[in-house]
């Protein structure tokens, strides 16, 4: 499921890079607001299925910040060089806040849950990484709703 | 006894947000353009942090679905009222709400149902409110 869920959240990755490289013509500052928040959402949810797929490898934490520091850098230099720049700040942002979030389901204790809770961690894992495709239609759509109302006419 | 209020700790939380929405749609002349942004990171952000908080403190066995939960409000709260102003103003609302959103329950987490911290994040709630208010003054 995990897999399934990284597999189409790649595929959304896609999209938005095609729809925002077909649609020019919206202004900078749309560019700006644009690649923050495409890099936050798709660098957390990348990074926290990729970190879930590979809780147990390691120095996993280090291939999934980058990751996702490439997926917001790749989403700003659509637009420009200092949106590549923001991009590539959110992505890392956002990257190591989805790892954490993952190796928190994976391992309660970092935050003190209750430990009943540690029988549950596949399920867990499943239901978020459900949540992340959900998420990633959700930003899809907004996106398709703010480039249909920034396009100049 | 801390269990006792949180319910209404977070109905007023919820309340204080939507009286600050209709208030700022009905002065939204007040306000200028570029504020937008700020105010929906701010209004987003913070009502996100505190639903998270409240929730892992009642319920310490429902991590991820507290986690979406506060995700999404703080998604709809940010992006509401960034659609106040301006497009850019409702995406960086919608993906700051997203980020607190996430935290929050972590963060709750780890305070270990703490009295102190909770009146801390309220009184930060509250002087967030104060400042969104007092904005077109200044």
């Amino acid at each position: 499921m995990i897999k399934l869920s990284l597999f189409l959240n790649g595929l959304c990755v896609l999209y938005l890079v095609w729809l925002m490289k077909k649609k020019h013509g919206y202004q900078q500052k749309t560019a700006y607001a644009m690649t923050v928040c495409l890099s936050s959402v798709i660098g957390f949810i990348i990074s926290s299925n990729l970190q879930l797929a590979m809780t147990d490898k390691m120095h996993s934490m280090i291939i999934v910040a980058a990751v996702s520091c490439l997926l917001g850098v790749l989403l700003g230099f659509i637009h420009s060089h200092s949106s590549g720049m923001i991009g590539y700040y959110h992505g890392l942002t956002a990257g190591l806040m989805g790892a954490m979030l993952s190796l928190v389901i994976y391992n309660p204790n970092i935050c003190h849950l209750p430990a009943s809770y540690a029988d549950s961690v596949e399920q867990h894992a499943v239901l978020f990484s459900l949540f992340s495709c959900i998420l990633s239609f959700i930003t899809i759509f907004v996106v398709q709703l703010v480039i249909g109302k920034s396009i100049k006419v | 006894m801390l269990v006792k209020f949180l319910g209404f700790l977070l109905y007023a939380n919820v309340m204080f947000t939507v009286i600050l929405y209709v208030y700022i749609k009905s002065k939204s002349k007040l306000y200028h353009m570029k504020d937008g942004g700020s105010i929906a990171t701010i209004t987003g952000g913070f009502l996100a942090l505190l639903c998270g908080v409240i929730l892992i403190y009642q319920f310490p066995f429902h991590f991820v679905i507290i986690t979406m939960i506060a995700t999404l409000i703080g998604m709809i709260t940010g992006a509401s009222f960034g659609a106040l102003f301006h497009n850019e103003a409702l995406l960086t609302g919608y993906s700051h709400g997203m980020m607190l959103g996430i935290m929050a329950p972590m963060i709750g987490a780890a305070a270990k149902n703490s009295l102190v911290f909770l009146l801390f994040l309220e009184i930060c709630f509250l002087f967030s409110f104060v400042f969104v208010y007092r904005l077109p003054k200044w």
